[in-house]
């Protein structure tokens, strides 16, 4: 028997719900800002206009609400899964608002694209947005990247006992340190961190590429934001390509591949701990799996004898993989260019990169290393058992910040989520085919949005169908939180229906 | 008849001519290239379009984006040539408006493997101009109208949870 939710239960959603979007309201108070600074008074009115939408359904729910009691595991799951769907919705408001979207659909195509870090637009004209609304884009980026739960835990959230369920169902299972609290402003301060390193070394690279130092510094702050979080927008519609620069690659390939590790690992090298950067499962996983897939880059691109020399190898063809397996999604080559000139060898490697993803508990998105790495020492101990006597027990370790005995549950638990994520991709990939689209360009747009990498063959247009869009948007947001919050979304609303 | 058929092939002749150099002029468009990218790689090509973001100057030589409406691409010219571009596109300027010719490369060697066109004419057709956003006042009416809307919430929210406070709080004893 299905048990249908109290209004308590409605309450306690409702009451965190309200928070999260006071919180979503008070961050767009930094591109108001921005906008003031740059007298884009539009601009500044549109993020005024957002931002009060989103204090009056906040306010709203908590004078419903005043107050609530603690949060419990389902609670949690659904606070995470809303609060992202909001998010996106709220997020929308001032891109719409630029002028620069046909609709509010693409408008909230971007939005969730920038939460979920994928990279994919929809926006058109980029070159003439202005400063406020590029930084929004990047932002949401950058707050994605990190949780949006993450900030509600670092700066509004005190002490509730709930907090690690919602934590959880932003797709973060680990705590770095005893606390969740501790841990997601540990997040903050890496990032941060990061964020002056980032942005200093792109601005620097920027004037030396011939960029003023006011832009130079927007642009390299943007930069920053979209790499380290793998988002993959840009403050120029063509992407990293603009800047015609190998420095700047240089400098993106470094921050999109950190903030594609796992914060674990972060806070190991923080404490001196430096072997566990070749010691690791994820980031031994990581190396095999990029060398793998760029071999499959390297042939394709041979046999279609596209680039020659190295460094055109590397500038295009490692800089394409490195950021779809690192879930990123800059490019430095014209996205028709996947179609016409890359060949189907070349292409399935970056599928399988995006597919993979990055890190766990990391900026990325996708599968995730850690969870190829187990499945795989799940299958060389299934092996190791058929080929020992029956009566012998064979112990698989991997490590992972420590040693730890591999669990058959671990392996099928892993197993269950890769197999949700390649069921998320086909689908896409049918619809996409059904729409008219090759299967192979129809797989690589899906495994880019189900992934969040946002690397794009072409299909994500303006002109696309609307029903592909809506099913990008949900794959967007089902391959952030890794399903786990959205199913139990769909369960709490089934039981609010059917439940007794 | 013979005459006759001369004439109907001159005049085709003419038509195609003029056709074709009219082609020429207009030049050709960027998906154009890049969707073609094989058929023009080494040609003289003639693109036109509005410089966007920087002029990003490199030594002798400089980078710029040149944007057709249709997608943008990179121009590899000489600094002499950048210092004729006054206006770059973003939110506050329309850009200047360039006519290049040049060697369009589908995977440049020069620059490891890019889609550019190194201009060996560039020509600015049109001058660019800073562009007047003038204030919204629907926008700025409605931001009113909400900010009144949030502020009576957030004021019914206070009261509530104050009232709420108050009633939960244990009865103060009397000092005596």
């Amino acid at each position: 028997m299905i048990f249908k939710p109290k209004l308590e239960d409605l309450k306690v959603i409702g009451y965190y719900l309200g928070k999260l979007i006071i919180g979503l309201g008070v961050l767009m108070f930094i591109p108001l800002i921005v906008a003031l600074c740059f007298k884009e008074w539009n601009p500044a009115l549109d993020f005024l206009l957002a931002a009060l939408v989103s204090f009056i359904i906040g306010y709203f729910l908590l004078s419903l609400i005043p107050r609530s009691k603690e949060l419990n595991w389902t609670h949690g799951m659904v606070v995470a899964s809303l609060s992202w769907l909001f998010a996106m919705l709220l997020g929308a408001i001032p891109l719409y608002l630029s002028g620069h979207f046909i609709n509010f659909l693409d408008a909230s195509f971007d939005a969730m694209s920038g939460f979920a870090t994928c990279g994919l637009t929809l926006i058109r004209n980029l070159d003439h947005l202005s400063y406020s609304h590029n930084i929004w884009r990047h932002l949401m980026m950058f707050v994605g990247g990190q949780g949006i739960v993450v900030i509600a835990l670092t700066f509004f959230v005190r002490g509730i006992g709930g907090a690690f369920s919602i934590y959880v169902g932003e797709a973060r299972e680990e705590k770095i340190l005893p606390n969740v609290i501790q841990t997601a402003r540990f997040i903050w301060l890496v990032s941060f961190i990061w964020l002056i390193l980032g942005t200093s070394l792109l601005t620097g690279a920027g004037i030396l590429e011939g960029l003023k130092p006011m832009r130079s510094f927007l642009q390299g702050l943007m930069l920053f934001m979209a790499a380290w979080d793998t988002g993959g927008f840009a403050p120029q519609s063509q992407n990293i390509l603009y800047y015609h620069s190998f420095l700047i690659e240089i400098i993106t390939i470094i921050l999109f591949v950190v903030g594609s590790l796992n914060f674990g690992l972060h806070y190991a090298l923080w404490t001196g701990r430096r072997r566990e950067l070749y010691r690791n499962i994820e980031t031994l996983t990581f190396f095999i799996t990029m060398m793998i897939t760029f071999t499959l880059v390297v042939l394709g691109l041979m046999k279609t004898n596209l680039y020659s020399g190295n460094l055109a190898l590397f500038r295009r063809g490692f800089y394409q993989l490195v950021s779809g397996h690192s879930g990123t999604g800059y490019m430095t080559i014209y996205k028709e260019q996947f179609l016409r000139g890359w060949g189907p060898l070349a292409l399935l490697g970056i599928i399988i990169a995006m597919g993979i993803g990055g890190c766990s508990s990391s900026t990325a998105g996708g599968i995730k290393i850690l969870r190829i790495g187990i499945v795989f020492r799940g299958f060389l101990k299934e092996i190791r058992q058929l080929m020992s006597p029956e009566s012998g027990v064979i112990v698989q370790k991997f490590h992972h910040f420590k040693e730890r005995i591999l669990e058959d549950t671990q392996v099928r638990s892993a197993a269950l989520i890769i197999l949700a994520y390649v069921l998320l991709y086909l689908f896409g990939a049918v619809i996409g085919v059904f729409f008219g689209y090759p299967f192979e360009l129809a797989l690589f747009e899906s495994v880019s949005a189900g992934a969040n990498v946002g690397l794009s063959c072409g299909i994500t247009s303006v002109e696309m169908p609307v029903l592909l869009k809506v099913i990008y948007i949900f794959q967007m947001w089902c391959g952030r939180l890794e399903f786990m919050a959205v199913f139990v979304l769909f369960g709490f609303i089934g039981a609010l229906i059917k439940g007794k | 008849m013979f005459k006759k058929r001369v004439l109907q092939l001159f005049f085709i002749c003419l038509f195609l001519a003029i056709f074709s150099s009219s082609l020429c002029a207009e030049g050709v468009s960027s998906m154009e290239l890049i969707r073609n990218a094989e058929k023009y790689n080494g040609e003289t090509v003639t693109y036109e379009g509005e410089v966007i973001g920087d002029v990003m100057c490199r030594g002798e030589y400089g980078w710029i984006n040149v944007s057709d409406g249709e997608s943008v691409i990179g121009i590899w010219c000489k600094r002499e040539d950048l210092e004729k571009i006054k206006f770059a596109g973003s939110y506050k300027t329309k850009g200047d408006k360039v006519r290049i010719s040049g060697i369009f490369n589908r995977c440049c060697s020069q620059h490891q493997g890019g889609l550019d066109i190194h201009a060996q004419e560039l020509e600015v057709v049109e001058s660019g101009r800073e562009i007047v956003h003038s204030l919204n006042m629907k926008k700025a009416q409605l931001v009113g109208i909400l900010a009144i809307a949030a502020l009576g919430f957030l004021l019914l929210s206070i009261l509530r949870n104050s009232s709420l406070k108050e009633s939960s709080e244990p009865p103060s004893s009397s000092p005596d």
